[in-house]
Formats: structure tokens, C-alpha cells, sequence
């Protein structure tokens, strides 16, 4: 069996073709530098209309990666939620004219459970039941996983998201947008116990985060209350360094307890973890280490598959198996489902 | 622009924030676009928490919409949460389709608002926040067009 799965939910826009057997034939983010050129360097980053543009030259592309033709493939999946409405539709549309073009069935996929699932590529069984993580820019989100059906919304965040904490801190720092990954270097060469911030809620029972008093702290340590604009120039390279790493042990310290903590309230011994914080170094390693003192299986998906890619989309296929077909009336759902649907 | 257009007031805490937005939630006149600037962490996020609890939500469907860019709470009426933060022109904030929505029932509410003023419509309720040296922090609230004057108004003590 082969699918096309497709995925617009927000600023990329990818595809992908698995076989059942083969695995992974052909994927393409239009992120990748080969479209960059093809349009002369100018992708905008968000609009539906970059979608619309980029998603036919991305299902192409990814044919030809897979050395397969349209009539080849055995059903359409496609990211249906969450995501901006526009941009789904983008997807919506095109798998749907090529489900009844070809007369094949389609899938839809929640994007937030996909994120989870890239982990099944990096184990032979099934990774359910497991406990599944999403740390990304826009989410950061705790889930009972079942099956591959059934995902229980344990807890997330309550204001901000662990990777656009990351963001603005490094804005903070005079580090240039999208500062995750450039803050992060920073960090490694910065002391991450000179500075003592807040780990809020860590301490409480409930699973949940909350990055928005954190950021704050750190912006009172920058710059102090009643500054308008928050610059790091007065500090000296090893202070920046410092609270770097400070504010990096902080959010590594939430989002690890709080992940034991989910899984140990299910008690089920595997956590699997996705979205673009998770190809983070210190994260990665600090949950690694504490899931192996807690005997639970850490699986974290391949820092390719971490950020926004339609791989992990090969979580249709368990849809297709399962018989769960959607009618050509399928519509997109931009907002968050916070329960099990 | 009168002094009468204008509104200014303080909080201290978080609660604090979200009950000037509860406060807020029961003067604006809709169709409105409720637009928010001021510095990272200043709780714009938690006012627009504030609205939500006040018109029937939670609070809890209330998180930054950064990177999501466009979040709809269910409340009574429903409120449209944009963040441009991350957005680099006016065309990718137009793109987003938010024109179609802002003459409609809902309350629209933009972070960042100031980035793209221009494209904002008469009626707009301008909310700006400043942190003070005491940590506190001050709100500003400007009402443009007939809607935002009036709810301008309707905060006014006088």
C-alpha cells in the first residue's frame, strides 16, 4: 500500500509518499533549498497563497524523489487540523481533487497526533500505548495515547509555548528571529545555574505548563521593570551566555518533570516526543537521562522529523487499515481539540 | 482626538489584568477590532484571558497565538485571537482573511496591532501596556470610530 499524505496546517508545506512495506519513498518540505531556487529565492513564509503556489511543485517533487507515478498510490492523507483555516484548505483541496481524480481514499490526519507518531519510525512494534509529547513553537501538549485513534488530552500549556518562549527570550538577547536554535548556542557556553529562574508549576500536581512568568523573570534580569524596549547590550557576552543557559535549564526542568509526571499518572512506560523543541540538545538529553532513572521508554523523533515535515503523516495509514475513510464532505477544523475525539 | 476618546488605568497583578479585561468585556460595542501593543510579558495574552472568561469561556482555551497566528474561543460572542508578531508585511497579515471577519458579530482581537495600524479599520479599540519601574502596569485605551468611542466611553468613570 502507498500513500501520498500532504501537510499545510501552518508555514510549511510538505508531502510525502510511504509504502507499507518500504517505508519512507519520497518527502519534501518546500522549505527545502531546491524550491527556494525553483522560485527564485522568494517563499513567502505563511500566507495560504504560498501554499498554493508551492503545494503542486511539492507533490511533483515528491514523486519523482519516489520514482512513483499518481496511478501507483493507494489513498490521500491529508492534515485537516490543527492549523489556519486558509492554509488547510490548501492541503484540503488538492487531496481531495486527487482522492476523486483517482478514486482513492482519503484520510484525514490531526497534525498534532502526527507529530507523535514520527516516533513509530524509530521503533520496530507499535509505539501505542504511549504517552505522547508535542513541544513545539505553537504547542506543547501532553496526550494519553491509546491506539492510534484514541489520543486523551492530559495537559499543556496555559499560556505561552515552550518554543516561542524560546523565541522571545532570544529577542531579548539581540538574537535575530527565530532565535530558538540560536539561543540554544548561546547557551552552551553559558553557566546554567548562575541565574535561579522560576520553574512554574512544577511543583503542583496538575499537568500543565506556563512559560509567560518566565519570560517575564528573564526580561526583569535583562532589563528591569518600566524599560520599554528590552535590549541585551549592557551585558557583557559571558552574562548573555549565562542567562541563556539559566533560561534554558528552566524550561528543560518543566517540560522534563512534567512529562515523568504524565507518564507515571497513566502508567504506561513509554513517552513518545515530537515538534520542533525536541531536536533541542539540553532537552533531549535531560529527558533521556531522567526516563531511563524512571525506567520509561524515551523514544524522541528524528530532529527531521521534529519540526513540520508530512512523514509523519504515515499516521493514515493506520486510519486506512482501520477502514477510517472520510467522505468527500470532509472539511477542515482550524482550532485546537483539546479532548479525544 | 478628545480627551473623551481616551482611558487610562493600572494593574498590579495578573488578576488584576484579567478583571480590567472582564470590565473591559462588558463596554466594548461590537462590530469592533480590539487592537493590543506594548512590551513582551506586559499580560496581553492574559487580558485577552480576561475577555474570554468574561463572555463565557474558561480561560483555559486562552494560549499565545504566536506561532498558531489565529485562534477562535467559542465564547458569547466568539473572539478571533491574532498574533503578528511573527508576520513580515501587511499582505501576509491581509492574507490571513481577517477583513472578511471584521464587520461580523465577533470580537477581533490583534497583538501587535501597532506593527500594522494602517490596515485596521475605523473602529478600532486601541490597548496599549507599559510596564512601570514599580512593575506595575499601565493601559492605555484609545477608541477610534463611532464603536471605539463609545466603548471608550462606557469605561470612563466620568
Amino acid at each position: 500500500m502507498l500513500i501520498l499524505t500532504l501537510e499545510s496546517t501552518c508555514d510549511e508545506t510538505a508531502a510525502a509518499i510511504i509504502d507499507e512495506q518500504r517505508g519512507v519513498l519520497g518527502s519534501t518540505v518546500a522549505s527545502q533549498e531546491e524550491l527556494h531556487q525553483k522560485f527564485n529565492g522568494v517563499v513567502p513564509e505563511i500566507a495560504a497563497r504560498a501554499h498554493l503556489e508551492r503545494i503542486l511543485p511539492v507533490i511533483h517533487e515528491t514523486l519523482a524523489k519516489a520514482n512513483v507515478e499518481l496511478k501507483d498510490l493507494s489513498a490521500i492523507g491529508v492534515a485537516t487540523t490543527p492549523g489556519l483555516a486558509g492554509s488547510l484548505l490548501v492541503g484540503l483541496v488538492a487531496a481531495k481533487t486527487l482522492s476523486w481524480l483517482l478514486n482513492l481514499p482519503l484520510i484525514a490526519i490531526n497534525h498534532l497526533h502526527a507529530h507523535v507518531y514520527a516516533c513509530q519510525f524509530a521503533r520496530e512494534e507499535t509505539i501505542f500505548p504511549c504517552v505522547g509529547f508535542i513541544v513545539s513553537g505553537g504547542h506543547s501538549h501532553l496526550y494519553e495515547c491509546r491506539d492510534p485513534f484514541s489520543f486523551e488530552y492530559m495537559g499543556g500549556t496555559i499560556d505561552d509555548a515552550a518554543g516561542e518562549c524560546f523565541d522571545k527570550v532570544a529577542s531579548m538577547l539581540d538574537l535575530p528571529y527565530p532565535g530558538g536554535p540560536a539561543l540554544s548556542q548561546l547557551a552552551k557556553t553559558g553557566n546554567p545555574k548562575a541565574y535561579r529562574f522560576p520553574r512554574p508549576l512544577l511543583k503542583e500536581t496538575r499537568i500543565a505548563f506556563s512559560f509567560s512568568g518566565l519570560k517575564t523573570a528573564v526580561r526583569y534580569m535583562i532589563a528591569g521593570p518600566g524599560q520599554k524596549e528590552v535590549t541585551a547590550s549592557h551585558l557583557s557576552p559571558g552574562e548573555r551566555a549565562d542567562i541563556a543557559a539559566s533560561f534554558e535549564a528552566a524550561v528543560a526542568d518543566c517540560l522534563v518533570g512534567k512529562a515523568i509526571q504524565a507518564v507515571k499518572r497513566t502508567g504506561v512506560p513509554r513517552l513518545c516526543v515530537g515538534g520542533g523543541v525536541a531536536s533541542n540538545t539540553t532537552f533531549r538529553h535531560q529527558l533521556e537521562q531522567a526516563c531511563e532513572s524512571h525506567n520509561i521508554e524515551c523514544l524522541i523523533a528524528a530532529p527531521e522529523l521534529c519540526t513540520d515535515n508530512a512523514v509523519m503523516g504515515a499516521i493514515a495509514l493506520e486510519r486506512l487499515r482501520a477502514g477510517h475513510v472520510e467522505s468527500l464532505d470532509l472539511d477542515v477544523r482550524p482550532g485546537l481539540v483539546r479532548h479525544s475525539q | 482626538m478628545s480627551k473623551q476618546d481616551t482611558w487610562l488605568t493600572t494593574t498590579a497583578t495578573p488578576e488584576e489584568t484579567e478583571r480590567l479585561a472582564c470590565v473591559v468585556a462588558c463596554s466594548l460595542r461590537l462590530p469592533l477590532v480590539l487592537g493590543l501593543s506594548g512590551t513582551l510579558g506586559a499580560g496581553k495574552t492574559c487580558f485577552v484571558r480576561g475577555l474570554a472568561k468574561a463572555w463565557g469561556g474558561t480561560g483555559e482555551e486562552v494560549t499565545s497565538p504566536t506561532f498558531t497566528l489565529w485562534q477562535t474561543y467559542e465564547t458569547s460572542p466568539a473572539i478571533h485571537h491574532l498574533d503578528v508578531y511573527r508576520l513580515l508585511s501587511e499582505d501576509e497579515f491581509l492574507e490571513l482573511g481577517v477583513e472578511d471577519c471584521m464587520d461580523g458579530p465577533d470580537l477581533i482581537v490583534v497583538e501587535w496591532a501597532d506593527k500594522y495600524a494602517s490596515v485596521f479599520p475605523d473602529d478600532t479599540l486601541w490597548v496599549d501596556v507599559q510596564i512601570e519601574e514599580s512593575g506595575e502596569r499601565v493601559w492605555r485605551f484609545r477608541g477610534g470610530g463611532e464603536n471605539g468611542r463609545m466603548s471608550v466611553m462606557a469605561l470612563r468613570p466620568d
